[in-house]
């Protein structure tokens, strides 16, 4: 089972690391994660595209009693962000300590490591979203 | 080596991870009493060398607008990559929206594997091979602990777009040269977690007899001497050294002034002379000649003169590395240890 | 037209029960409610389980049940709607049975949880919601409910302390439940200085893990002389399990809509409701169930729940023995936990915790984070 995600992982990678997303051609919805069908219209034509790698925090929690294959990584956050375009994401933010963050914080997308199957195993890399640095 | 059609800095990008360490704090934990810089920066437990590779070349690919379908190479230089096998360009390519069309290859020359890649670069570029590439130096190199070298093993990496002049460049690759003896200052075995080096031999032996000679042989090829040169930027292991080369070679202090990082940010390894080449693009202007003298255990170095061009005005990176610097935070050791995986779990 | 009705019913008690395996918990309370229905075979078995494949590597629940049970040519099949396994597989069994396709059927869920180790159980928890979000992101399911809980005070402009009564009124509850996982009182300084698990929430706004088993027999009432509890009305609904590409993120739409169908078929309002057994895996989502189900206003229910409006005594009661949190969670067990609990209540049965005149019962099981809702309304007559 774990196995395979390996490749289920490939499938997705352009999800995990450009954000790619789908938005309906007919009613303009977008989507992330991909789906195969618009939840507005109902259309099957949708075509890929990137979201906006800016955004606004709008929620957040800290993760202190994690999954297994996250559990080296504690304490991390999560947060829920309204990226530029309205679309809202689920990421894990970065470079930040726990009190500075705050509700209405702009970030940005970075890469990084999300995790990996063991020391010689594959390393699973995707976006998360840090202070906005400019 | 000069390139047979002209090339040049098409766009360039520098990273340095938040985190940082006071070399005094390190200092505390062995029982030290001196130390050689004041502070060096280290990965996030979620940063390898791939994540910064990708952060200095996404910052060069959009600080300069240089169109991805251009890009024919990605090439990294570096001595800490995640996999032995399986090339950092690869999640790059994904990672950056790079063609498929691409060639990719990590290369290692201990801390001038980026100025190696960057030398492949140009004369890919320069032989009409491909249009544009991309050469990274970039590092999370180990340090072992209560060793020397653990007061400056830092992490970081920086970026640089090679494209020909007609393309439009914010420096032109006037020349290049390479100096390379088997002299063993530095290394490390294959699946050793730690390298090891030779104390004071890695001095004169190696890092002062390979750059000298690089760049002498390099001035007496071209005609070049220290005062046609504006910047300079040495291969910065720690402070005194690269002050001493300068020095030695007749280069005075503000020549090297905006590319010496190492007191603050430690010694990037494979990143070292690059990022100090990209704090240096952050202010040059127009009509600077720069050289870059990059130094590899093993041992070599590479040396490069840069001409600064009209477009550096339009394609400094952003954000600029002092950014990154400005934004650093320091921890302990604890956590520096947690993060740099020195614990045995 | 005929109802259907619970014939008898067994439990295990809710906890860690070393001795024992995910077979001989489903063996002891189907043993129970088969005695109890005064009944040796059935025409069909359903089982609601969520994560012995994962965890114990056995599936095929329903049929290993029948065995155990020396039930041989019975059908049996399980059911997977995660948390929601057990309250769908009884929404299963009522179907069969109203249609006429059974007479009598066995009906119950059973999980195993505590021989794994916490953090495998969390994750095996997060298959609930989307793969690609959960590795990601690192979520667990507690971690949504922060981020949940957290736009919920922001929104109405709560305090931390109001998200987590619904813990205290649980733990009160489950004093005199003797199936209770935990039967100790706690206080509300006691929640807000547990250790954190997913910030703001602590380990007592989070249910435990258990083990448990629950098992009714149903039938239909033709041949039923005297009262008994009857499925009244039953309502099933899912929504987006991408949360963030709900419309409002805080709203448990599914919860809203499958209430309202089981309300359609009993012919009832919410207000009818005398004891409701609700989905409080996380304090946040009881506090959300409340409002979505109509019991108390959008933005009130944290409130109300401090005023005590939904304690035992109070207008009204919920999770009469201790609900998700200190009754317990075992997984695709727990709708049916409701069910009885519910049933106890109706038939007098409830002792130190029996809500006088009791008249109609509501439970309330979701799937992960509302992505499934099942409601059932229960009477008795």
């Amino acid at each position: 089972m774990i196995l395979m995600e390996r490749i289920s992982n490939w499938r997705r990678k352009l999800e995990r690391y450009r954000l790619l997303a789908v938005k309906c051609r007919r009613c303009k919805a977008i989507y992330y994660p991909i789906r195969s069908k618009c939840l507005k219209c109902g259309s099957e034509d949708l075509e890929y595209i990137e979201l906006p790698k800016r955004g606004i925090l709008e929620s957040y929690t800290v993760i202190y009693t994690a999954p297994s294959r996250f559990t080296r990584y504690t304490p991390y956050i999560v947060g829920l962000i309204k990226l530029d375009n309205g679309v809202k994401i689920l990421a894990q933010l970065t470079d930040v300590n726990i009190d500075e963050i705050h509700i209405g914080m702009h970030v940005e997308a970075t890469l990084r490591r999300l995790y990996d199957y063991g020391d010689e195993d594959q390393i699973v890399y995707g976006v998360k979203f840090r202070p906005v640095i400019e | 080596m000069k390139p047979f059609n002209k090339v040049g800095i098409y766009g360039y990008g520098a990273y340095i991870p938040r985190y940082r360490i006071e070399n005094r704090e390190i200092a505390r934990v062995w029982g030290r009493q001196t130390y050689p810089i004041k502070s060096k920066s280290f990965p996030s437990i979620d940063e390898d060398c791939i994540t910064i590779a990708y952060e200095a070349a996404r910052i060069a690919i959009e600080s300069s607008n240089a169109p991805r379908e251009y890009i024919g190479a990605v090439y990294v230089g570096t001595e800490s990559k995640p996999y032995a096998v399986k090339p950092c360009g690869t999640i790059l390519v994904d990672a950056l929206g790079l063609p498929n069309d691409i060639l990719s290859a990590d290369y290692e020359f201990a801390c001038k594997a980026g100025t190696e890649a960057m030398q492949a670069v140009i004369g890919l570029v320069s032989s009409g091979m491909i249009r544009m590439g991309i050469a990274i130096g970039s590092d999370t190199s180990q340090g072992r602990p209560s060793d020397e070298l653990e007061y400056t093993a830092a992490a970081g990496g920086a970026a640089f777009i090679i494209s020909r002049v007609e393309d439009g460049v914010i420096a032109e690759v006037e020349a290049s040269h390479s100096y390379v003896s088997d002299t063993p200052d530095f290394w490390r075995r294959d699946c050793a977690k730690y390298p090891m080096h030779l104390y004071r031999f890695t001095g004169e032996p190696a890092y002062f007899k390979h750059i000298i000679n690089s760049v002498s042989r390099f001035f007496e090829e071209y005609g070049y001497s220290p005062s046609d040169f504006k910047y300079a930027i040495f291969h910065q292991p720690n402070e005194k050294f690269p002050r001493r080369i300068a020095r030695r070679l007749g280069f005075p202090d503000e020549a090297i002034k905006p590319g010496l990082l190492c007191p603050i940010i430690g010694n990037t390894y494979s990143g070292s002379s690059l990022i100090g080449l990209a704090a240096t693009f952050d202010i040059a202007e127009p009509g600077d000649r720069i050289l870059l003298a990059s130094f590899g255990s093993g041992a070599g170095s590479d040396v490069f003169s840069f001409l600064v061009t009209d477009l550096i005005r339009e394609r400094r990176a952003k954000p600029p590395l002092r950014k990154f610097i400005e934004r650093m935070v320091s921890y302990d050791y604890a956590i520096y240890a947690r993060y740099r995986d020195k614990i045995l779990m | 037209m005929s109802d259907v009705v619970i014939l008898g019913y067994g439990y295990t008690r809710v906890g860690e029960h070393w001795n024992k395996d995910i077979i001989d918990l489903a063996y002891e309370a189907a043993k129970k409610a088969l005695s109890m229905a005064n009944v040796d075979s059935v025409d069909a078995i359903y089982v609601g389980n969520m994560l012995s494949e994962y965890l114990e590597l056995q599936g095929h629940l329903g049929a290993y049940i029948a065995s155990e049970l020396g039930l041989d040519d019975t059908p049996a099949v399980r059911v997977d709607a995660a948390d929601a396994s057990g309250a769908y597989a009884i929404v299963e069994a009522i179907k069969a049975v109203k249609t006429g396709e059974y007479k009598t059927v066995l009906v119950g869920g059973v999980e195993k949880l505590t021989d794994s180790l916490p953090a495998k159980v969390f994750e095996g928890m997060t298959y609930s919601e989307d793969r690609f979000t959960m590795n990601m992101t690192g979520l667990t399911n507690a971690g949504i409910c922060g981020i949940l809980a957290r736009l919920y005070m922001n929104k109405y402009k709560v305090d931390r302390r109001s998200i987590s009564y619904i813990s205290v009124l649980d733990h009160e509850n489950s004093v005199n439940a003797e199936h209770a996982h935990f039967r100790n009182k706690i206080s509300i300084e006691a929640v807000l200085s547990s250790p954190m698990i997913a910030d703001p929430l602590t380990l007592l706004d989070t249910s435990p893990i258990c083990d448990g088993a629950a098992f009714i027999v149903v039938t239909s009432s033709d041949d039923i002389k005297e009262g008994c509890v009857k499925f009244l009305g039953y309502g099933v609904s899912t929504q987006n399990i991408i949360i963030t590409q709900r419309d409002d993120i805080l709203y448990l739409k599914a919860t809203y809509n499958a209430v309202k169908k089981a309300l359609k078929m009993a012919n009832l309002n919410i207000e009818n409701i005398d004891v409701a057994e609700i989905h409080d895996s996380y304090s946040i989502l009881g506090v959300l169930a409340l409002e979505a189900l109509g019991i108390d206003e959008s933005g009130t229910a944290a409130i109300k729940l401090s005023e005590g409006v939904h304690n035992l005594k109070g207008e009204k009661p919920i999770n009469t023995f201790g609900g998700l949190k200190a009754r317990g969670h075992p997984l695709g067990a727990t709708g049916v936990y409701q069910v009885i609990e519910v049933a106890m209540q109706l038939t007098g049965r409830a002792g130190l915790n029996q809500v006088e005149n009791a008249k109609y019962g509501l439970i309330h099981s979701m799937g992960g984070i509302d992505t499934t809702s099942v409601v059932i309304i229960l009477g008795f007559g």
